[in-house]
Formats: C-alpha cells, sequence, structure tokens
C-alpha cells in the first residue's frame, strides 16, 4: 500500500524547544518555509500544511517558545510561485471569519495554483484570539458548536459550487464571457449565517479545494469531522489505538448522506530524526531538557525505524498516512526527505513521482460536481 | 540639469484588462485571467519597467443585473492578498498594494496578513483601504443592507488606528532568543493593546515581530467628501480617478489642503490617478487600436455599467432613444460629478443611450490617452509639473500586450527626460515612494 505524506510547517520546528538548536534565524522568515516546501516537493509529499498550532501544553511559559507564525494564508500564497506540483494547506477559523471569505480566498489560491491547495479549518480557537476578535468564539457546548461549523463549511462549499464548471464560457465570437444560467445565488438563511451569493470566483480547479479537518476526543466531535473532511488528522500513541479511532472515524463517515467518499486519515506524528539511534535519543532527550515534551505521539529515531514505524501503523490499517510534525525545522525535515523517503519508494510504499497535478490527485480523492449542476442539467 | 526623478508608477492589475471588452481581443487567453502565470507575466513587466507599484482591486460580491450575473464580463479581481503574496516570492523590487474592506473584516486579521505580507516582502506591503461601495457585499455577509457612508468612514477610521497601534506593539528588541536564559520573546518588550471603541474592542499583541516598513504604505482611493477627509487623515498615497487635468488638480489641492488640519505635511501625500493607454506607433495606429476594442464592446454591458454608475434602470429604453436626462434627475439623488457631467453632455448634444453607454464602457471611469508614446510622455509630463498628480496607476487595456508597450516603449522616454528611475534605489515601497518610515505611536 502506499502512504500518503503531509508536512506541517511552523516557527523553527514543533519541539516547543526547536528555537534553541535550529539552524533558522529568530524572526519571520519566509524564504526558509519556501525552501522547505521545495525540499518537500522534491520529496514528492503529498503536501506542507501551514498554521497547525505548535501545542505548548506542556509549558506555562510561552515566551520560552517560538510561538510566532506568519498568517498561514499569504504564506501558503508565496509558495505558489515557487514550487509547481506539491499541493498547499492553510488554517484558517471557523470561529472568527465569514463563510464569504474562506470560500473567496481559498477559490482564489486554488486558481492561482491550478488546483493545489487544502483549508484546514480550524475549530475551537482559542480564548486569547477571542479577545483580539472582540467577539465571543462559537457556543461552548460541543455538538452546539458542530452545528454552527457545520453550516459554516456547508455555505463555503455551496459559494464553491455556485459556479458550475461550465459557467466560465469565454466566448469571444458571441461575446458571452459567463453563461448567467450556470451562476447560482445560494440564498442560504440558516441560523448562524445568511450568504446570498453567487460567489464572485468562478469554480476552483479542484470544484472544492481539500478540506482537511483534526479529529477529537469528544465524541460529538469526532462524529462531526468524520462526516465532514476530505481528509482527517487523528493523533493516537500507538497502533493499535490508532486502528480503533480509524474504524470508529470510517463508521461515522459513512454516515454522511452527500458524499460515497471516506475521508483519508492521516495519523500526526512528531518526528526527532538522526543517522543512529543514539543521535537521535540525544537529540531528542537535549530538546527535551530544556522543555518537557508536548503530549501527542512522538518518533525518536533512525529513518530505518521510522520507515519499520510506518509499515507496522499500516499493518494495522491505523492510518492511510501521516502528517509529519518536524521537531526541528528544517533538520528534521531534510531527514525525512533524504533519508526516509528514497527507502519508502524502494519498498513501493510511496511514489516515486507524481502521477496527478492537483492535490485531489495526489490524494487520490475525486473531484466532486458542483451541487447545483444535477438540478441545472434536469431544468435543460 | 537633470531634476530628481519624481514620477511614480503603480500597475493596476485586472482579469484580461481594464478594457470592458478586452478580453474579446485576439491577443488576450482569457482563460488564463486566474492562474499563477498571468499575474507573474504582469509582475514581471513591471519590475522590468521599475515601476513602484503592483496593484489589485476588491469586491465582495459578483458584478449583477436583477440577480443575474453579467454575462459579457462578470468576473472581477480575485482576493489581492493572495496575488500580491505569491507575486512577492518571485520579484526582489516591486511593490505590492493589496485592497481590503473595513466594512466586511475585522482588524486583528487584516492587521496581521499585512504585517505577514510586509514580512514575507521584506517591506514591500501596502494596503488599500477601502470601505466597499457596492450594496450587494452586504447579503453575502448576513447583513441586510450596506453600512451608511459615514458610519462606513467612521468604522474605516477605528479600524486603522486598531492596525497602526498593533504594528507598533512590539519593540524592535522584543525577539531575543536568547538560548542561555531560555527566552525566546521578552514580554515586557511587547505591549498588547487595550482598545475599547465605538465599533470594536480588541486586547493583545500582534503575534508577529512590527512589520520591516513599520507600517504597510496606507493607500487609499475614496473621491466623496468622506473620502477626502479620511484620505487626509491616513492616507501616504491615493489611487485617484480624475480624468481631467483641472479636475485632478483640484482634487489633490483640496486633499493637501486638509493634511494640516490632522498635523500632516502635504509632501508626504502621493496622488496616483488611474490612466488607461492606448498606443500606437503613430496616432492614426492608436485611433484604429481603439476602434477596434470599441468594435468588441456589446450594448447590454455599456448600458449596464452606464444604469449602475446613474443608479437608474436604462434596461427597458430603447438603445437608440436619447439619454432620459429628465427622469434621471428626477430621481433626485446626490449623483457625483462624474454623472453630472455626462447628463450635462447627454443634453447638450442630444446623446442617445447607446452613445452614453459607449462612452461609459470603454473609459471604466479612468482617464483614457489615446496617442504615440511620445504623446503619452508629454501628457503625463504636463499632468505632473502642473500639480495634476505625483504620478500614475496604469490601467492597461489588454494584457499582457499594452502593458509590454507601456514597459518598453513610454517608460525608456520617462527615463530619457528624467522623470523615472532607471534602477530600483532602495528595497522597500516606502523607498520607492519616498515615504517616511512611521514612528511608533504608542501611548503608554
Amino acid at each position: 500500500m502506499e502512504l500518503h505524506l503531509t508536512v506541517s510547517l511552523a516557527g523553527s520546528g514543533y519541539h516547543p524547544a526547536a528555537w534553541h538548536t535550529s539552524p533558522l534565524p529568530p524572526g519571520p522568515n519566509a524564504a526558509a518555509l519556501q525552501a522547505m516546501a521545495r525540499t518537500a516537493e522534491r520529496g514528492r509529499l503529498d503536501a506542507v500544511l501551514l498554521g497547525l498550532p505548535i501545542d505548548c501544553t506542556a509549558t506555562h511559559d510561552l515566551a520560552r517558545v517560538n510561538t510566532m507564525q506568519l498568517d498561514p494564508l499569504p504564506l501558503l500564497g508565496s509558495m505558489i510561485g515557487v514550487t509547481r506540483q506539491i499541493g498547499l494547506g492553510a488554517a484558517w477559523t471557523v470561529d472568527y471569519t465569514k463563510p464569504y471569505h474562506v470560500a473567496r480566498v481559498f477559490a482564489t489560491l486554488d486558481h492561482l495554483s491550478y488546483g493545489r491547495t487544502a483549508w484546514l479549518a480550524q475549530m475551537f480557537d482559542t480564548a486569547a484570539l477571542a479577545l483580539r476578535i472582540g467577539r465571543p468564539a462559537g457556543p461552548d457546548d460541543p455538538a452546539a458548536y458542530c452545528v454552527r461549523a457545520g453550516e459554516f463549511i456547508a455555505v463555503v462549499r455551496q459559494l464553491w459550487d455556485s459556479w458550475e464548471d461550465a459557467a466560465f464560457a469565454v466566448d469571444k465570437p458571441s461575446g458571452m464571457f459567463v453563461d448567467p444560467e450556470r451562476v447560482h445565488p445560494i440564498n442560504h438563511v440558516g441560523t448562524h449565517f445568511s450568504v446570498r451569493g453567487p460567489l464572485n470566483v468562478h469554480r476552483p480547479p479542484q470544484g472544492n479545494p481539500v478540506l482537511v479537518l483534526q479529529d477529537s476526543a469528544t465524541p460529538s466531535v469526532r462524529h462531526f469531522v468524520a462526516a465532514t473532511a476530505d481528509v482527517l488528522l487523528t493523533s493516537c500513541a500507538s497502533p493499535t489505538a490508532a486502528a480503533a479511532r480509524y474504524r470508529v472515524l470510517h463508521a461515522s463517515a459513512m454516515e454522511r448522506a452527500q458524499c460515497a467518499e471516506a475521508p483519508l486519515i492521516l495519523a500526526n506524528m512528531m518526528v526527532v530524526l538522526a543517522p543512529t539511534e543514539d543521535a537521535a535519543q540525544r537529540r531528542g532527550a537535549a530538546l527535551d531538557a530544556i522543555i518537557p515534551p508536548a503530549r501527542g505521539p512522538r518518533f525518536v529515531g533512525t529513518p530505518e525505524q521510522l520507515v519499520d514505524l510506518m509499515i507496522t501503523w499500516s499493518q494495522h490499517n491505523a492510518c492511510d498516512g501521516f502528517n509529519i510534525l518536524p521537531a526541528v525545522l528544517p533538520t528534521d525535515l531534510d531527514l525525512l526527505v533524504d533519508l526516509v523517503i528514497p527507502r519508502l519508494q524502494r519498498i513501493g510504499m510511496f511514489r516515486a513521482d507524481y502521477t496527478g497535478t492537483t492535490l485531489r490527485d495526489h490524494l487520490g480523492l475525486t473531484r466532486p460536481r458542483s451541487q447545483f449542476a444535477p438540478a441545472a442539467e434536469a431544468r435543460a | 540639469m537633470t531634476a530628481k526623478p519624481r514620477l511614480h508608477l503603480g500597475l493596476f492589475i485586472y482579469p484580461a484588462g481594464h478594457h470592458i471588452a478586452g478580453w474579446r481581443h485576439p491577443a488576450v487567453d482569457p482563460r488564463g485571467i486566474a492562474g499563477f502565470d498571468y499575474y507573474n507575466r504582469a509582475a514581471q513587466a513591471a519590475e522590468r519597467g521599475k515601476f513602484d507599484l503592483f496593484f489589485v482591486g476588491d469586491m465582495l460580491a459578483a458584478r449583477e443585473r436583477d440577480g443575474r450575473v453579467i454575462r459579457e464580463g462578470g468576473l472581477n479581481n480575485i482576493d489581492s492578498i493572495s496575488i500580491t503574496s505569491a507575486l512577492s516570492a518571485t520579484t526582489e523590487c516591486l511593490g505590492f498594494v493589496a485592497t481590503l474592506s473595513t466594512t466586511y473584516n475585522e482588524p486583528y486579521y487584516i492587521a496581521e496578513r499585512f504585517a505577514s505580507l510586509d514580512h514575507i516582502s521584506n517591506g514591500r506591503a501596502g494596503w488599500n483601504i477601502i470601505t466597499t461601495a457596492n450594496d450587494d457585499a452586504a447579503y453575502n455577509f448576513g447583513r441586510k443592507s450596506h453600512m451608511e457612508k459615514t458610519l462606513r468612514y467612521e468604522r474605516a477610521k477605528e479600524f486603522v488606528d486598531i492596525c497602526t497601534a498593533l504594528w507598533d506593539s512590539w519593540d524592535d528588541d522584543a525577539l531575543v532568543a536568547d538560548t542561555a536564559r531560555g527566552v525566546f520573546v521578552d514580554p515586557t518588550r511587547v505591549h498588547p493593546i487595550d482598545h475599547r471603541g465605538r465599533f470594536f474592542s480588541v486586547q493583545g499583541a500582534l503575534g508577529l515581530p512590527r512589520p520591516p516598513q513599520g507600517w504597510p504604505v496606507l493607500v487609499q482611493a475614496g473621491g466623496s467628501p468622506a473620502g477626502i477627509e479620511f484620505a487626509a487623515m491616513v492616507a501616504e498615497a491615493i489611487f485617484a480617478a480624475q480624468s481631467k487635468l483641472d479636475e485632478a488638480r483640484a482634487y489633490r489641492t483640496a486633499v493637501k489642503q486638509l493634511m494640516p488640519k490632522y498635523g500632516r505635511s502635504p509632501d508626504t501625500l502621493k496622488v496616483l490617478p488611474g490612466l488607461s493607454p492606448i498606443l500606437g506607433a503613430t496616432e492614426q495606429e492608436a485611433k484604429r487600436k481603439e476602434a477596434e476594442l470599441d468594435e468588441l464592446i456589446l450594448p447590454a454591458v455599456g448600458v449596464w455599467m452606464l444604469s449602475e454608475q446613474m443608479r437608474f434602470r436604462l434596461y427597458d429604453y430603447k438603445l437608440d432613444a436619447r439619454l432620459p436626462c429628465d427622469d434621471i434627475r428626477a430621481s433626485d439623488q446626490a449623483f457625483t460629478p462624474r454623472v453630472v457631467s455626462l447628463l450635462d453632455r447627454a443634453e447638450r448634444d442630444g446623446l442617445t443611450i447607446r452613445a452614453c453607454a459607449n462612452l461609459v464602457a470603454k473609459s471604466r471611469s479612468h482617464g483614457t490617452f489615446v496617442g504615440t508614446p511620445e504623446q503619452l510622455v508629454d501628457h503625463m509630463q504636463l499632468w505632473l509639473d502642473t500639480g495634476g498628480c505625483d504620478g500614475f496607476n496604469i490601467m492597461p487595456a489588454y494584457f499582457p500586450d499594452e502593458l509590454d508597450v507601456f514597459v518598453d516603449q513610454v517608460v525608456p522616454l520617462l527615463q530619457r527626460r528624467g522623470l523615472f528611475r532607471t534602477e530600483y534605489e532602495g528595497t522597500t515601497l516606502r523607498d520607492h515612494l519616498g515615504l517616511a518610515y512611521p514612528q511608533r505611536n504608542r501611548t503608554e
């Protein structure tokens, strides 16, 4: 089985002490992040994911952690022109923005990148952000929260679909730039949002940019994300736990009405790599000694051992692939691409080259039809 | 004697071109208008031409008539931050001005977005601050009607004040990255703001160090009395819309005269009117090109643009009937000077709806120029020398050919006359525009 692999990029790396050993200068450094996106592309990874927060729960003193992140949307934008094939995902909250903005920005990014983008829809944003925005977050009750988030995402998808593929007619002889019959106001009036539409961007190359959601320990939230996402990120400590979670998520996903496709499940894994096990353990211990490790699944070892772990998880049906959180950037990303990927390729567990052009192609996800297409066809 | 080059040039990108029928021109490939290559092609040309900046507009609703998207050209610019951030990675000196609305956004996000764009581009970002003029946007954002204009500008002022305070929230030495003490950011050197105002309540600090330019360049485009007042308060550059020299001069003078009231020197503002040139080796060739383009305008699109501009439905009138000036005047609105002048002209010359629609469609209500590169340079110099502007925001009729003509034939003439730079002298947008770096404006 071939794995899917994504990598998350942030700050100096995903270990809270990463900045102590990262060779990167401490300030915001888009050029370094762009170079990392190219490294990931050289490794034929499915996508880079931007804006996934660093888990700082193990320390109370945020001044000791590099949590600084460039806004993931312009950062994603800046990677479009310096990469050609790799998928590009960015986090944007459903709490403090509007569906029209999200639909428009991701439609734009998907057009600019010729179909390579993913929206990591961030849920349950922090109280600090609430103060900065000046409004409370969504409802406290998880189930009620998910109703609102579900309405938000459904509106975004309707807006992406509001232009049928054939709506962008550009017929010079007749002067028909747009076929108005194929552009649909969505006229959404819901509990939380009211949006007339249509979007003012034609349909994105992927139809809908890929939607990524994080798994949750709360059952109602887990059920919601499984039934909604194209790609799910899980955080399980062992392959057996992950396999159990995988079955639960798939069962939830199957209950969703509108889509026959099960979501891809990628396991989050922080990695500390080194050519020898001793060296890897020393690196991990040195980082942990500065700031205690955050919770969450973590691997410390050699490239061979990481390949073994991936084989084991795969044999357990624990996931469809991994979202790698490099402990230190760019160190652990470079080791992943230079030493882990070639081993995976050699045993047929990872693509030797991209076979498609869009992120949906890389992930093996189908391109959805516009929700408005069947009704329009029936009318015709 | 050679004077110091003082002309500033922006490139206003638009899908296919600024001429409403530009997309139908044989040289244009309209299918590509949303892909990176389309924008990058134009940005590379602008940088080759040593332009100060690359300008992207913003709209938050589809262009419609009676609830249907306009058939003859229903697309406007896609998201400006996405375009400019993408281009910042493939250019080195060109500045970028992205447009975002203060009516439909939250200040914290916008402050962080522009701080990021400024960091990503190493100090080349500008923000065109708009309050969004079209009513349709309201329906896409859960509002029953568009916010009233005075209120919009009050909100905009509070919005911008919050953004500048957030940009100033980090001291320059806040990022210590001291491995010995284990301190990455010194919390005593990051100063959260505590804003409680009429429209917003924002508490906290920016998540990033101060942008390389201090603040991105603040740009504005409104021409109404409220817009002029706002520009005098905050704008460092204005994208203006006057198409006649005397109007441009009056506008520029009016804004600059208001600036001292807000403690600002009139030198700290650059006014760049839009200018849409159609160029030919001879005047006849330019006129022929213009006629070819105008041939491509479909009457329906012109009538739509005319109706929108006059806020008066002309769809049920006969195309070759005279413009119903009396009915339009009787609709009792506060007409813009542009509409008043068109009504006067239509009455005087007995213009038909078709004729008026053509006039509106071809200019997109900005200045146009048809002639040779030499003539255009004369025109630009006259405006510059007589106080009409500090430069121009160039709006090519169609991309990329007409942009290339400007870059390859007009820019060298401007340089030869000493009006325009031959090389970039600085690295930031503030450097290009000759604007000072803002001091920290913190109230302790």
